[in-house]
């Protein structure tokens, strides 16, 4: 088996493909991947997202990550990066379709954009958008002030100011990157923002010293 | 914010990318993924890519294309094109799309759309409608018929919101590939009886078009053929439109440089003469 730092979560949903590309672009070297073993030995595991909540657990279950998963987690070694709906997986709960239970890393609940959102403005959230980092400190040195991201989302993530990175405005506020020592998750998709999205990802893996091209191949 | 998109639309038949005239007229251009990556590089905020053959010939978009396209285009890629059930979808979506387009899926079967949307949210699935105008009115098209159908463009929209759309796809059929810009009257009347996200297509021909359609409330304005004439063709159009809340680019176009038809003037002399001699100043260290 080829060890490598990077692996792309395969839950049977979600964009895989995409964020394998842009990761490949910024000169990763990455597997898509659903095995235990590939899991464990990864340093960032990245859960894509282009699905519904309730859909996204289900599959979790039934593939039997959620243990592999919450395990690597305990170990804090590893960094999980979410995206879009990879992101809300961390909370606590959503509300999406029915009420459904998320992974539960991040204190927080999945809400709908209709209660927030003021009426004239068109829902789902689809279009570019600017964040507002909410530290001081920009986090991830190469986020711009001018850069825009890739929305598209109906819910949004609702949790502590402590857990909250950055914020976006869309009729009114709401979060957008949230993080919690290994786990980092964002509502927007840096795989398909163009240049914003490669630095962004780029800055990320910097921030936490991950290297971006080591690979180990094991001879079995 | 920048929550207007200008989507740069490339239509597919039998994997070529090609252009099309009222529906009627089609002329090839080359790989889709050519265009999708030149697109891509001139910074459009979303890729439209959608197979014209498929749902006539009763097959999918192949999703080849999709991951050819996706290696390519860090844009944000809505795919359509016969697709008519769940797997279909999936198999897009774990090939690189972001959402998915359904056109005549729809009229055939809508509760198509209300299972899409449960499986993959309401963000992913976009309910494209052709429309024409008849007697004033704007009324569905019919592709395998080729003629308007007896039903009502607005109630269409209604229906797809029900069913559970995230976003509506309204293309002209009368305008489409002339240039004459858009049906400013029916996407006004589309915005006002629905809450979700409209994309107006079909008519682009210079950048005051855009201007016109996104007065008229849409949040999206599509572009199809003229795109592929000029170079840098979305920096220009974005360019022409600054300030209108469309995302700006890196290329450093501004509205006093290009003309009304969306290509770039020429500069004055004195600004040419200075480019001829470097000027330095200081010493060499």
């Amino acid at each position: 088996m080829i060890k490598v730092d990077h692996v792309v979560l395969n839950y049977g949903l979600g964009n895989a493909n995409s964020i394998a590309s842009c990761l490949r672009d910024i000169g990763c070297h990455v597997v898509i991947s659903k095995q235990s073993e590939q899991l464990r030995c990864a340093r960032v595991i990245y859960i894509p997202g282009v699905g519904s909540f309730n859909h996204a657990m289900e599959n979790l279950k039934d593939m039997e990550l959620l243990d592999v998963l919450n395990e690597i987690k305990e170990n804090g070694k590893t960094l999980f990066v979410g995206m879009c709906l990879g992101m809300q997986l961390f909370a606590h709960s959503s509300d999406e379709n029915t009420f459904t239970k998320g992974l539960g890393w991040i204190p927080g609940r999945v809400k709908d954009l209709k209660e927030r959102v003021p009426q004239g403005y068109a829902l789902p959230h689809i279009g570019w958008n600017k964040i507002n980092t909410t530290s001081k400190r920009n986090k991830f040195n190469l986020l711009y002030k001018d850069d825009s991201f890739y929305f598209d989302h109906s819910f949004y993530f609702e949790c502590e100011d402590e857990f909250c990175l950055a914020k976006s405005h869309y009729g009114s506020e709401f979060t957008s990157i949230v993080k919690r020592g290994n786990i980092v998750g964002f509502q927007f998709h840096p795989e398909k923002s163009q240049m914003a999205g490669k630095r962004l990802l780029i800055g990320l893996l910097n921030s936490y010293k991950i290297d971006r091209q080591r690979v180990w191949i094991t001879y079995e | 914010m920048d929550n207007k998109r200008i989507i740069g639309k490339i239509l597919i038949d039998k994997q070529l990318a090609i252009q099309s005239k009222g529906f009627a007229m089609y002329l090839p251009l080359g790989k889709p993924e050519i265009l999708a990556e030149a697109l891509d590089q001139w910074q459009v905020d979303e890729v439209l890519l959608i197979d014209r053959s498929a749902s006539i010939n009763k097959t999918t978009i192949d999703e080849k294309i999709v991951e050819r396209v996706v290696e390519v285009c860090r844009s944000p890629l809505t795919v359509g094109g016969g697709v008519c059930s769940v797997e279909q979808a999936e198999l897009l979506i774990s090939n690189g799309a972001d959402r998915i387009c359904i056109n005549s899926a729809f009229h055939e079967n809508p509760g198509l759309l209300t299972q899409l949307s449960d499986m993959f949210g309401r963000q992913a699935v976009v309910a494209a409608l052709d429309f024409t105008i008849k007697g004033k009115m704007p009324l569905i098209f019919d592709h395998k018929k080729k003629v308007a159908k007896q039903y009502q463009l607005i109630d269409a929209c209604k229906l797809a919101e029900d069913k559970g759309a995230g976003e509506l796809f309204i293309h002209s059929v009368d305008r489409d590939g002339l240039g004459t810009g858009y049906e400013v009257d029916v996407y006004n009347q589309v915005v006002q009886s629905v809450s979700i996200p409209v994309i107006a297509s079909g008519g682009y021909g210079k950048p005051s078009h855009v201007q016109e359609a996104i007065n008229s409330g849409v949040n999206a304005i599509a572009i199809g053929n003229q795109l592929n004439y000029v170079e840098h063709s979305v920096a220009l159009i974005k360019g022409f439109l600054q300030g209108n809340d469309i995302r700006k680019t890196n290329f450093d176009y501004r509205p006093g440089q290009i003309d009304s038809c969306g290509r770039l003037m020429k500069q004055n002399d004195d600004y040419l003469d200075s480019l001829k001699f470097v000027k330095r100043e200081g010493r060499w260290v």
